[in-house]
């Protein structure tokens, strides 16, 4: 059984009458077009899809190599390759009752795979609703100025996609008996929790503290992805919608830092950041020069 | 309420100002708009640290009590300043001023956000977990649990 068939209702009213009212669109017609390939009728829709990474889902490499290791369950051909092939297919997700197929309800379709284990996205996007404005999942993962039917999903895959995503505020704070403290403020605009997506995916912040020589003396790092909390535990520890997220971090006074960078990156393999990831996309990045006159700041990243 | 008491702060919070011109203030209904735009303002909470971590404004910044001891990022844009009624904001606003930011200060500071009903939380909540290195790298997370078609 496909639970997204099971979850599509019955044709509307209006439709069995029509049917009824017009025997002239003879059933021969539509015995036919429900026999034929999708593509058929809709070539661009089929090829537009098939070029996104949801027609790929079972085919990325990290998809094959962490599958077969875990011994090829079925379990996440469920939502990578429901149908089997190399991902999703047309039926997936408008189902199998034929034409007219029921209007898809967003983001309730997504959630089917966006919610399933290791991602929380649309449960995320739902959390928040006064800062989406009214957007759903469509406004961000249909190319700018297409159509909402439109099929080219998009995604971090997708250059471009990141940028002005996310924005790093930072700032140092004296106080008379305290050691300085870095404060930094992550804030995004993404509709669900930052990164969103697979378990894999990660929000890196590297804060360095920088010499004369601009040689790293100090350095921090927070990651923001999901966790593994013992053997079956997992914890969501991304950036969630809406506000902010907040760091303090003291910084030892005798350590000769004279300027701060911090960098947020976007990571695609699991991993700690030694890892090779050639797909990584640098989020955001900012510094702060400790030693110019009046304290002044410098910006370094558009 | 809140406009009485944005009232009393704009009469009394800008006794000390000696800039001479009016002092810019943004409602708290005003400021919640802004908190959900693309590029919101940086809200910084100059109460001190007791009254930070009592609660404040999500995603606010506790930028200590003394203006000369907060350096900020030149990046520019707009902050909201929560001052403690009574308190001179003109320090503050000269210092961020002198940056580049655009200031305005929040009227009748936390008590009026608080009267609108807006939100306040723990800023401890928001923080995020400094130097947690290493990390156990997730794998085959979707194996380990329900799956997806069971999971409703």
């Amino acid at each position: 059984m496909n639970p997204l068939v099971d979850r599509i209702g019955p044709l509307p009213p209006i439709l069995g009458l029509l049917a009824v009212l017009s025997p002239g669109v003879a059933a021969l017609d539509m015995t036919d077009r429900e026999s034929r390939p999708c593509a058929d009728c809709h070539a661009a829709i089929v090829q537009t899809f098939a070029a996104t990474r949801m027609a790929q889902g079972a085919a990325g490499e990290v998809f094959r190599r962490e599958w077969m290791e875990q011994g090829s369950p079925e379990s996440c051909l469920v939502c990578h390759a429901p149908s089997g092939g190399a991902g999703l297919s047309c039926n997936d997700c408008h189902g199998r009752a034929g034409h007219p197929y029921p209007r898809l309800q967003v983001p309730d379709i997504c959630a089917r795979c966006h919610d399933a284990p290791g991602e929380s996205t649309v449960r995320r996007f739902r959390e928040r609703p006064e800062t989406l404005q009214g957007k759903d999942c469509l406004d961000c993962h249909l190319p700018p100025g297409g159509i909402r039917a439109g099929h080219g999903f998009i995604g971090p895959s997708v250059p471009g996609f990141l940028d002005g995503v996310a924005r790093v505020r930072l700032a140092l704070r004296r106080g008379p008996n305290d050691d300085p403290r870095v404060l930094i403020q992550i804030s995004h605009r993404a509709g669900h929790a930052l990164p969103g997506g697979t378990t894999g995916r990660a929000v890196w912040l590297v804060v360095s503290g920088l010499d004369t020589e601009d040689r790293p003396v100090w350095r921090e790092t927070a990651r923001f992805g999901w966790e593994r909390q013992g053997r079956d535990h997992w914890q969501d520890r991304t950036l969630p919608p809406g506000s902010p997220g907040l760091l303090e971090l003291a910084l030892d006074p005798r350590t000769a830092v004279t300027r701060l960078r911090v960098e947020l990156w976007y990571r695609f393999a699991p991993g700690d950041l030694e890892t090779p990831d050639p797909r990584a996309r640098l989020l955001d990045a900012t510094g702060l020069d400790l030693c110019r006159p009046r304290f002044q700041s410098i910006s370094d990243h558009p | 309420m809140v406009a009485v008491a944005a009232l009393v702060y704009v009469i009394v919070g800008t006794a000390g100002t000696d800039r001479g011109r009016p002092l810019p203030t943004l409602s708290p209904e005003t400021l919640s708009n802004r908190l959900t735009q693309d590029r919101p303002p940086l809200v910084l909470d100059t109460r001190g640290r007791t009254a930070y971590l009592t609660g404040t404004i999500p995603g606010a910044l506790d930028a200590g009590t003394d203006p000369a001891g907060y350096l900020p990022d030149s990046r520019g844009g707009e902050v909201v300043l929560i001052i403690e009624p009574g308190t001179d904001p003109a320090p503050w606003m000269n210092r961020l001023l002198g940056f580049g930011y655009r200031v305005e200060v929040l009227a009748g500071g936390l008590s009026a956000w608080r009267a609108a009903g807006l939100p306040v939380v723990d800023p401890q909540s928001s923080f995020a977990r400094p130097g947690s290195r290493p990390f156990v790298i997730p794998r085959g997370l979707c194996e380990m649990n329900t799956p997806a078609d069971r999971f409703y």
